[in-house]
């Protein structure tokens, strides 16, 4: 027979739900306990505020510690629920009860509370056991006499966080591992070692190796829980399983399958694993497939699935990377060999150029001097004779060169007087330097050292010849004598161009040319000072550069002392008396000395050639050509083989030519391609972009050959293109022929330019791609190369995420909102062509999207007008896979010829490489950011107020932070909210976070008295290591008293801003941060100041439509800024969002209150607006469910009818129903997809009035994860529909913590939507 | 959330009429089915409704008219002014301006 409840407790049963009732209802009088109206006071207040509560509470009496619980506690009973009421402790938690009876004998003995926190129990629920996770506390409850009563237990389970956060850590530990893995067995070692270190989610792990079918798989490596267990093939494994929609096969029944696998791991014997295939067998490699067993005390749910499908993902993607780095390393090696192979051929070829060279050089010295006043003849002989010595020393020095890079030429040193033998050398430029009008200084004090005298003269006069080269006036010093140290020093400096910062590092590597220097010339093969470095590194020496742009150039090559002593005048080493060497010019560098006088322009005899600057010819009725080249001889040359047909004028460099060319307008331009300031492809593009000349033909020399470089001279607009050498017959003709097909080559030189414009578009395309930070970044660079994008209005790129089989997509340029937000989702299996292109891997082309049938029907009148053309190309990572699909789309129909598809396919193509990766430069932050958002999700809202938060990771690190935030609902009417902030960063600083945040939930639940929970959390946080010195601020938000209560612990103050836009901070009740120890100190040591001289609460009004604002310090602090600064720059950001939703103020003052570099520290902010209405502002929040929607329209149609719009009527009827029409479609959408329909969930609805019009915002806390898209049939659907055609403007904000959608209607009338009457 | 059928009264003298109801309260997803219940009951012979006195009607209800439309004899009634104007003509669903329009049509 139930017993009667006295009514203090009848009362409590009444809110107390399904337990209530049992209570009620339970036969009492049969129990131990007794008779609820025997029970004591104690007791009786203690149910029934458990009952009362949301929170899980269970109450322990007797001495056999009976249960009594309420409704909350329900799941964590699971199956032991309804029969464990009454019943004795030890019963019910059988399977915990060693862990924690022990701490309830504890209790009950000492009478002093527990805390437990994140404590593992198997607890056994439908005959299973299952590893769950608890934080809670035992406290005792105190009889009138003081007496124990029974024990009260406040728990929370935390197995979700405590998964959650155990998972990411063995995610980054293998993205740790993976990191330093160079080849693919590496990856699999190091991945192996990861899961036998992080076993807890896998109790063992193995990979397979598949040649062929993957039942054939044969076993690679395992974890040493299940070595020499493993079946030699996977085929028992599989049996007749087969993979789910993601590949994944899941084995049942290991035991029976692994025999020996219970006895090795006992309890934790896994009864399940995972097959996962992680790649094909490809480039004669195996197949890898990953085997996991699976904790057996976790059922195989979605996070857990989630976490073994990223685990195989980040061994697919180390492999990957492991097999790029092998092809790298391959690709080096190859190319190591290619460069030794490179180093005989030259040494081959010099070797063969140079005998054929000494041998024409001889005769003709005798010809020249046998010319005697043939002054023609010898001008001629001459330029034969200077051109051949510099072939002689170019070959020289590609000999020397390649010997040394062989390893071969040693220095064959002699005791040598290096500064006589520098002077010697010096002097041999005094001819050029006079006639360049050069100072040349030269001075030079004997030092005796062992080195090699040729090498040496190679040095000194390649270092005094590009001085000359570079320097155009002033003077060349030249010093060389015995250095500080006993060394030698030699110095060349010059008051010449001087070298650009950028060149510095590179001047001595071989082939380098700088770009930038102004120079006489610009010849040669930058092996020069190559060969310098070389020479002097042989002699242990160093060469170091001074240089500035502009300020000269000083080179110093210091030798060290090499211990000997000058040889005595007699000792037959060739030196004369007073130490200079008389046979050691070997005239060596009488070929630099040569070259140098081609560059000043001079002949060493005669007067100048026909080859002086400036027009030559002109004589009427012929063509004419300007010449442009910075060789003096192969000016006169090609004037001299053109002069026979044609007109001709010559510059000696590009600048020269560009304004002779605007002068006397040639018939066409002969430019080479090397020329110091304007070189040729500067010069021809001078030329194309001036309007008046674009149309002359440009022929280009180089001797740089190879297809490559005729590809750029073309691509830079020239018409044809010479290598050097060529014959005069052929340069005569060419020119010829460019000159009569002119009229010709304009019409076909359009196309070539087409073609060639195309070409550099792309690749300017691919820099900015290579730029892009993020999708949207790659999307914009898309459209903005209209050649690559073929003039594209709109680009969507659908990405794949293959594990709900969906395209999330991203849209740039021109896209309506209301097509947007339709297709922001869409199924693989949708009749999209985005879907089908990154199903099947195949592009597409739509040139008239209403011509692509009824299948796509629904597609193509969404997107109307914005899209009546489409291009589609699947996007592809670097290893081929299909990420997801791109579309590129034109406003009118098009026809897509080959060179567009062509284009947009090479487009499309580099587009998926810098997705692919965009994405896994994304992929830490994500994670980081997941594993934030799991701690920090709210969980619960409240319908007091509608709460938004924010979390931004610092700017520097992408790492896990220690800032959070909670939210607690009170009682109807009232919510709790903290924002806090643990020093540091890393999983501990998150895991401290975590306790502190539980406590405070906790501590929130138990009192209604801010300064009383940051009181309980200060002395929970003096037990945590982590804890010192963490802020928090706690604040309850009181609706209906239009109050906020507060207590800040060292935090910085929170900030309320009313409807009007004043900002004000809560200044009082401010206590030390938490776990301070000189807080801690001060109440030990001062007995006349007892620990409970606590600071009480402060109390601030928080008027309706009003905005209370919680935030981190990272919001505020900036370097090199007062704190101070920071409160007043944050007053004013808010001042300015005082009348936006919850959600965007938090994004608003994120971005506004950002440094230039982001922020240094991570920052969380949380906006609370309270439920209520003023004639400006209406504010409302209501569980996620259907049933809500009447009444939220309802108060939703009351505001609107008084609110203020300027008008006393407030909204007119026909507005105000397009704006509850529009606000009850998102409303719906926010229910039904953002939230589940789960009534734990909280919508939010903020309304503005002003007179410009209405706003409405509707948010959900959760992410849409269901297709909005066409493949849903008419039904909600057409909800997106009806917001986007009611409201002026529609704005959708999709975020990790949750989507908001604003539609605003504007004060004035609207054009009438034309229907589709019947006929009357 | 509840709603209301009335059938409208045929004008006196008039032969044998084409029933003519009138749908009051608001409609939206939670009703939704029962309105469509209701209206599929009435409309084995044609129907004339009338929407002219809702005071909300959403996408949930305008599914609803959209699958009477296509499997019965129904025309649908939504004077100008009526909240449902709007939102119907966005949805481009066949309506008329008044019983009388309907009831020509229907018998035409």
């Amino acid at each position: 027979m139930s017993s009667v409840l006295p009514a203090d407790l009848k009362a409590a049963a009444a809110l107390g739900g399904e337990m209530g009732q049992r209570l009620t209802s339970f036969d009492w009088a049969a129990h131990p306990l007794g008779d609820p109206a025997g029970w004591s006071a104690a007791m009786r207040a203690t149910v029934a505020a458990a009952l009362a509560s949301r929170f899980p509470i269970v109450l322990w009496f007797g001495p056999e510690l009976r249960l009594i619980y309420n409704d909350a506690y329900i799941p964590v009973l699971g199956d032991k629920h309804p029969a464990a009421l009454g019943r004795p402790g030890a019963d019910v938690w059988w399977d915990a009860w060693d862990v924690v009876g022990p701490l309830m004998d504890s209790v009950v003995g000492s009478g002093v509370a527990t805390w437990s926190d994140d404590l593992m129990l198997m607890l056994v629920n439908d005959g299973r056991r299952k590893e769950r996770y608890f934080t809670f506390t035992y406290s005792p409850i105190l009889g009138a006499a003081g007496e124990l009563e029974g024990v009260f237990c406040a728990v929370a389970e935390t197995t979700e966080r405590v998964l959650g956060e155990r998972r990411l850590r063995t995610l980054n530990a293998l993205a740790a591992a993976l990191l330093d893995a160079q080849s693919p067995d590496g990856v699999l070692a190091a991945s192996t070692e990861v899961f036998a270190a992080h076993d807890a989610d896998l109790p063992f792990a193995a990979v397979y190796l598949a040649d062929g079918p993957l039942a054939a798989a044969r076993p690679h490596r395992a974890t040493p829980a299940v070595a020499g267990l493993l079946p030699r093939s996977l085929a028992p494994l599989l049996g007749a399983t087969s993979p789910d929609g993601n590949g994944l096969h899941v084995v049942a029944g290991l035991p029976s399958l692994l025999p020996g696998l219970r006895d090795r791991l006992g309890d934790r014997c896994p009864e399940q694993a995972l097959v996962i295939p992680l790649s094909e067998p490809a480039g004669g490699e195996p197949g890898k497939v990953l085997v996991l067993g699976l904790n057996a005390n976790r059922p195989l749910d979605g996070q857990y699935r989630g976490f073994c499908r990223l685990l195989a993902d980040q061994v697919s993607a180390g492999l990957a990377g492991a097999r790029a780095y092998e092809d790298e390393r391959r690709r080096a090696e190859l190319l190591a060999g290619l460069d030794r192979a490179k180093t005989a051929f030259l040494t081959n070829v010099s070797h063969e150029f140079r005998t054929p060279l000494t041998l024409m050089l001889g005769p003709l010295d005798d010809l020249i001097a046998a010319a005697g006043d043939d002054r023609e003849t010898r001008d001629q002989l001459e330029i034969v004779r200077r051109n051949g010595l510099r072939l002689l020393r170019l070959v020289n020095s590609l000999l020397d060169f390649s010997r040394i890079e062989a390893g071969e030429a040693g220095p064959r040193p002699a005791v040598t007087d290096l500064g006589g033998l520098t002077a010697a050398v010096a002097s041999s430029f005094a001819h050029v330097c006079r006639l360049a009008g050069l100072e040349l200084i030269v001075d030079c004090r004997p030092v005796w050292a062992e080195a090699d005298p040729g090498m040496w003269e190679t040095i000194a006069a390649n270092l005094i010849s590009n001085a000359v080269k570079y320097t155009f006036t002033g003077s060349i010093t030249v010093r060389a004598g015995p250095a500080g140290d006993g060394g030698v020093e030699l110095t060349v400096a010059d008051t010449g161009t001087g070298i650009a910062a950028e060149d510095l590092p590179h001047l001595f590597e071989r082939f380098y040319r700088a770009s930038s220097a102004r120079a006489r010339s610009a010849e040669g093969v930058g092996i020069g000072l190559a060969l310098v470095k070389s020479h002097v590194e042989m002699h242990d020496g160093t060469v170091s550069v001074d240089a500035a742009p502009g300020g000269g150039t000083t080179v110093t090559v210091r030798l060290p002392p090499s211990r000997v002593r000058p040889p005595a005048p007699d000792a037959g080493s060739g030196a004369a008396p007073g130490g200079r060497p008389s046979a050691a010019v070997s005239g060596a560098g009488d070929a630099y000395v040569e070259e140098a006088l081609q560059w000043v322009g001079a002949q060493p005899a005669g007067p100048a050639g026909p080859a002086g600057p400036g027009p030559v010819t002109a004589k009427r009725g012929r063509p004419l050509v300007l010449v442009a080249d910075d060789n003096a001889d192969m000016r006169a040359h090609l004037a001299r083989v053109l002069g026979t047909r044609f007109a001709v004028a010559v510059a000696p460099d590009g600048q020269h030519a560009l304004e002779l060319t605007r002068r006397y307008r040639p018939d066409l331009l002969l430019a080479d391609v090397m020329m110091p300031g304007l070189d040729g492809f500067a010069l021809t593009a001078a030329v194309r972009a001036d309007p008046e000349l674009a149309q002359m033909p440009v022929i280009m020399l180089s001797a740089r050959a190879g297809i490559e470089a005729a590809g750029e001279g073309l691509a830079a607009g020239a018409d044809d293109y010479l290598i050097k050498p060529f014959s005069s017959a052929d340069l005569v003709n060419r020119v010829a022929a460019r000159l009569e097909a002119a009229g010709r080559d304009r019409a076909r030189g359009l196309h070539d330019e087409v073609a060639a414009r195309r070409g550099l578009a792309l690749a300017g395309l691919g820099t900015a791609l290579s730029e892009a930070r993020s999708i949207e970044e790659a999307l914009d660079a898309l459209l903005a190369a209209p050649l690559c994008s073929v003039g594209a209005t709109g680009a969507a790129a659908g990405l794949l995420d293959a594990e709900r089989g969906q395209l999330r997509v991203i849209y740039r340029g021109q896209a309506r909102a209301e097509a947007v937000d339709r297709y922001h989702l869409i199924d693989l299996d949708a009749p999209v062509p985005l879907a089908d292109v990154a199903r099947t891997g195949r592009p597409m082309a739509a040139p008239d999207t209403s011509r692509l049938g009824r299948l796509y029907a629904r597609v193509t009148a969404d997107w109307a007008p914005d899209v009546r053309a489409s291009a589609v190309h699947p996007l592809r990572a670097a290893d081929g896979s299909v990420i997801g699909a791109v579309a590129l789309n034109w406003p009118q129909p098009r026809e897509f010829g080959p060179a567009d598809v062509e284009v947009t396919g090479r487009a499309a193509a580099m587009l998926g490489r810098a997705v692919a990766r965009i994405t896994a430069a994304q992929r830490e932050h994500q994670i980081a950011m997941a594993l934030q958002e799991r701690l920090l999700d709210p969980g619960m809202g409240s319908t007091a107020a509608v709460v938004a938060a924010a979390y931004q990771p610092s700017a520097q690190a992408m790492r896990v932070g220690g800032d959070w935030y909670t939210v607690t609902p009170l009682d109807p009417g009232r919510v709790g909210v903290s924002v806090g902030d643990v020093a540091g960063h890393g999983l501990d600083a998150a895991a401290t976070m975590s306790q502190l945040r539980s406590a405070l939930s906790a501590a929130a639940l138990a009192s209604g008295d801010p300064a009383a929970v940051l009181g309980v959390v200060d002395r929970h946080a003096r037990g945590l290591p982590g804890a010192a010195f963490a802020t928090a601020a706690y604040a309850i938000v009181d609706t209906g008293a239009g109050t906020v209560e507060y207590t800040s612990a060292g935090h910085p103050y929170p900030l309320v801003v009313t409807a009007d836009g004043d900002a004000r901070y809560l200044t009082g009740s401010r206590r030390a941060p938490l776990a301070a120890k000189s807080a801690a100190t001060s109440a030990a040591t001062s007995a006349a100041r007892p620990a409970a001289k606590a600071v009480p609460a402060a109390r601030s009004g928080l008027p309706p439509g009003s905005l209370l604002v919680l935030y981190t310090d990272g919001l505020i602090e900036r370097r090199g800024e007062s704190l101070d600064a920071g409160f007043a720059r944050l007053a004013a950001a808010a001042a300015a969002c005082s009348r936006l939703p919850a959600g965007a103020a938090c994004a608003e003052l994120l971005e506004r209150m950002a440094g230039p570099d982001g922020y240094a520290d991570d920052v969380a902010i949380a906006a609370v607006r309270p439920v209520g209405t003023t004639p400006g502002c209406h504010v409302d929040a209501v569980p996620a469910s259907f049933a809500e929607m009447a009444g939220v329209r309802a108060r939703l149609r009351g505001w609107l009818a008084a609110c203020g719009t300027g008008d006393p009527a407030g909204v007119p009827g026909e507005k105000a129903d397009r704006i509850l029409l529009a606000a009850g479609e998102a409303l719906a959408n926010a229910i039904e997809h953002g939230s589940g329909s789960n009534p734990d969930r909280i919508v939010g609805i903020e309304a503005f009035a002003c007179a410009d019009g209405v706003t409405v915002t509707v948010s959900d806390s959760g992410r849409w994860v269901k297709d909005s898209a066409a493949s849903r049939s008419a039904g909600r659907g057409q909800g997106l529909t009806l917001i986007h055609g009611l409201a002026d403007s529609v704005r959708t904000v999709r975020g990790p913590l949750g989507t908001s959608v604003t539609i605003t209607c504007g004060a004035g009338g609207r054009a009438a939507v034309r229907g589709r009457r019947s006929p009357s | 959330m509840s709603f209301e059928l009335s059938p409208v009264p045929s004008p006196p003298g008039a032969g044998q009429k084409i029933p003519v109801v009138r749908v009051r309260g608001e409609i939206d997803v939670t009703n939704a089915a029962g309105l469509h219940e209701a209206l599929a009951g009435m409309a084995a012979e044609p129907l004339i409704v009338d929407l002219g006195s809702v005071g909300y009607f959403d996408s949930a209800g305008f599914a609803v008219l959209d699958r009477l439309l296509a499997q019965f004899q129904v025309a649908v009634v939504v004077p100008p002014g009526s909240v449902a104007r709007t939102a119907m003509s966005l949805l481009n669903l066949p309506f008329y301006e008044s019983v009388d329009d309907a009831r020509a049509a229907l018998d035409g």
